[in-house]
C-alpha cells in the first residue's frame, strides 16, 4: 500500500540526493546511512513522546526529521514527518498514533527501495 | 574564502560542507549558534551560512548578535529556511541577515548566493579605498586635481574601443572598463612618497632627480600589492598594482622601472601610458604650459611603436574627438578637484 501522497512515485529521489552530494557516491553512501540510523533513534524517540502526549516534543523531533527527510530527497518521509510537526504545533496528539504508523510503513518502504537495484548504493555495511 | 556553516543536523552540514568544498572554499562547520558565535569572533570568517532553527540559539539570533558586534570586517549571513512567506523574510532581514538559501538546499542556488556574497564583500569599502587613496595622491600637488577625472575618461574611452575589435572582446569585457575606469586614478600613488623638492619642482628634473621620481611606480606597487594580498578577492587591487608598477614602461622596453617588452606590459598600463602622456602634454604642470591636442597627438603618432603599443595608438586616434570633449570639458573653472561623490562613482 502506497501511504505517501500522491504524486510521491519513489520514498527516495537517488538522483536528486546524488546531485546533492554533487556526484560523490560515498558521501551519498554515508549520509543514508546516517540517515538511517537517525531515522531508528528518532521514531523511537517519536514513539515514546506520542505514548507520553508530548506534543512539544513530537513537534521538536518531527521537525527535526523533516529537514532530514528532505536533504536525503525522502520525500514520503518528508510530507509525513512535516504533517506530523503540524500536527505536534496543534497540539492533535489523539491523531498522533495514526500517522506514526504510516511513517513506520513509508520508512519501510523506504528501507527496501534503497536495498532495491533501483538505488545503485549499498549502505548495509556499517561503519562499527 | 573561509566560510562557516552552521547546522545541528550533522547530514545537512555534511552536505553543505562537501557542495562548498568542491566548489573551492574553505570551510568549517559548527553544530550551534553559540559555538558559532566563539568562532565568528576569531575573525577569520566573512560568509556564514546558518540553519534557522537551531537549539540554544536559532539562527536569526545568532544573526542579530553578529551584527550587534563592533567587527573589523562585514560578515555576511545566508540563513538557511524551510520557511515561506514575506513574515519570515522580514524577520531575517530584521534580523541583519542579507540573503536566504531554501531548503532543502539545491547546491546550484548555494553557489550562486555565496557568490553574490563574495561579490558584495570585494565591494565593501572598494569606492572609499580608491577616494581615500586617490585623494591623498593629489593632494599635494593641487595642479593635478581634474587630472584624475580625465585619465579615467579617456581610459574608458580607450578601453570601451579596444572592447569592440575582435583581437581584444575576450580580455576586454564591461568588467574590464569599469575596474580600470575605477583603478586609473591611482596610477601615481606612489608619488606620496616622492619628497617634495623633486616632485613640485618648477624645472626639469635632473638624472639623479629622475631617478628618484621614477620610484614612485615601485612604491604605488609595493602598496597596492599589500593590499592585494591582503584582500585577494578584490580584483580591482591587482589591477591597481599593474597600472602602478607599469604605467612608464615603454613598448620598445626603453621604459621603467623593469623594461618590459610589448605584451609583457599589462594591458591595462598600456592604456593608462596612452593617457596619461596624452593629459600631460594638454594640460598646464608646475615645470611646462599646456600643449594643444594637435601637438599631443603628434607625439603620440611618434611614439607609435616606441613608447606605446601601437592597438592602443590606433584607438587613440579613432576617438580623439571623444578626447577632445573630455579635456574641454574638464578644462572648464568649474571641474577642479575631485568630488567624493564624483570618485566613490563607479
Amino acid at each position: 500500500m502506497d501511504v505517501a501522497k500522491p504524486g510521491v512515485a519513489v520514498p527516495l529521489d537517488y538522483e536528486q540526493l546524488l546531485e546533492r552530494c554533487i556526484g560523490k557516491i560515498e558521501l551519498a553512501e554515508r549520509v543514508l546511512r546516517k540517515y538511517e540510523q537517525r531515522f531508528s533513534e528518532d521514531f523511537s524517540q517519536l514513539e515514546t513522546a506520542v505514548r507520553a502526549q508530548d506534543a512539544a516534543e513530537v513537534t521538536q523531533i518531527a521537525h527535526r526529521l523533516k529537514g532530514t527527510s528532505a536533504n536525503v530527497s525522502a520525500e514520503g518521509l518528508r510530507q509525513l514527518t512535516a504533517r506530523l510537526e503540524d500536527m505536534g504545533q496543534a497540539n492533535r496528539v489523539d491523531e498522533m498514533d495514526a500517522l506514526l504508523e504510516e511513517l513506520s510503513k513509508e520508512w519501510i518502504r523506504f528501507e527496501d527501495y534503497v536495498a532495491s537495484p533501483s538505488v545503485p548504493i549499498d549502505i548495509s555495511s556499517k561503519n562499527e | 574564502m573561509r566560510i562557516l556553516i552552521v547546522e545541528d543536523d550533522d547530514v545537512a552540514a555534511e552536505l553543505i560542507a562537501n557542495a562548498l568544498v568542491q566548489a573551492g572554499y574553505d570551510v568549517t562547520t559548527a553544530n550551534n549558534g553559540c559555538k558559532a558565535l566563539e568562532l565568528i569572533r576569531s575573525g577569520l570568517y566573512r560568509l556564514v551560512v546558518s540553519d534557522w532553527e537551531m537549539p540554544e540559539m536559532t539562527g536569526v539570533e545568532l544573526c542579530r548578535e553578529v551584527r550587534l558586534r563592533h567587527s573589523s570586517a562585514y560578515i555576511y549571513f545566508i540563513l538557511l529556511t524551510s520557511r515561506s512567506g514575506p513574515q519570515n523574510v522580514i524577520e531575517g532581514l530584521n534580523a541583519g541577515a542579507d540573503d536566504f538559501v531554501t531548503k532543502p538546499f539545491h547546491p546550484q542556488e548555494l553557489f550562486v548566493r555565496v557568490r553574490v556574497g563574495e561579490r558584495i564583500l570585494s565591494l565593501e569599502g572598494r569606492d572609499l579605498t580608491i577616494f581615500s587613496l586617490a585623494k591623498l595622491a593629489e593632494s599635494r600637488d593641487p595642479e593635478t586635481g581634474a587630472h584624475l577625472e580625465r585619465m579615467r575618461e579617456y581610459c574608458r574611452v580607450l578601453a570601451e574601443h579596444l572592447s569592440q575589435q575582435e583581437r581584444f572582446c575576450d580580455t576586454v569585457d564591461g568588467e574590464f572598463v569599469q575596474l580600470l575606469y575605477l583603478t586609473s586614478p591611482l596610477h601615481d600613488i606612489g608619488k606620496v612618497g616622492i619628497p617634495d623638492r623633486i616632485l613640485l619642482k618648477p624645472d626639469h628634473l635632473t638624472a639623479d632627480e629622475f631617478e628618484i621620481m621614477k620610484q614612485h611606480s615601485v612604491i604605488g606597487f609595493e602598496t597596492l600589492d599589500a593590499a592585494s594580498r591582503a584582500f585577494p578577492e578584490a580584483e580591482y587591487l591587482q589591477m591597481a598594482r599593474d597600472i602602478a608598477l607599469s604605467h612608464h614602461e615603454k613598448f620598445n622596453g626603453s621604459g621603467y622601472p623593469y623594461g618590459l617588452v610589448e605584451k609583457e606590459i599589462p594591458l591595462c598600463a598600456r592604456i593608462v601610458a596612452v593617457a596619461d602622456v596624452y593629459d600631460a602634454i594638454t594640460t598646464k604642470r608646475v615645470y611646462k604650459e599646456a600643449y594643444s591636442h594637435e601637438a599631443a597627438r603628434s607625439i603620440i603618432l611618434e611614439g607609435k611603436g616606441e613608447h606605446f603599443d601601437p592597438d592602443i595608438v590606433d584607438a587613440f586616434v579613432e576617438t580623439e574627438e571623444q578626447f577632445l570633449a573630455i579635456k574641454e570639458n574638464f578644462n572648464s573653472p568649474e571641474a577642479n578637484l575631485l568630488s567624493p561623490q564624483q570618485l566613490c562613482h563607479a
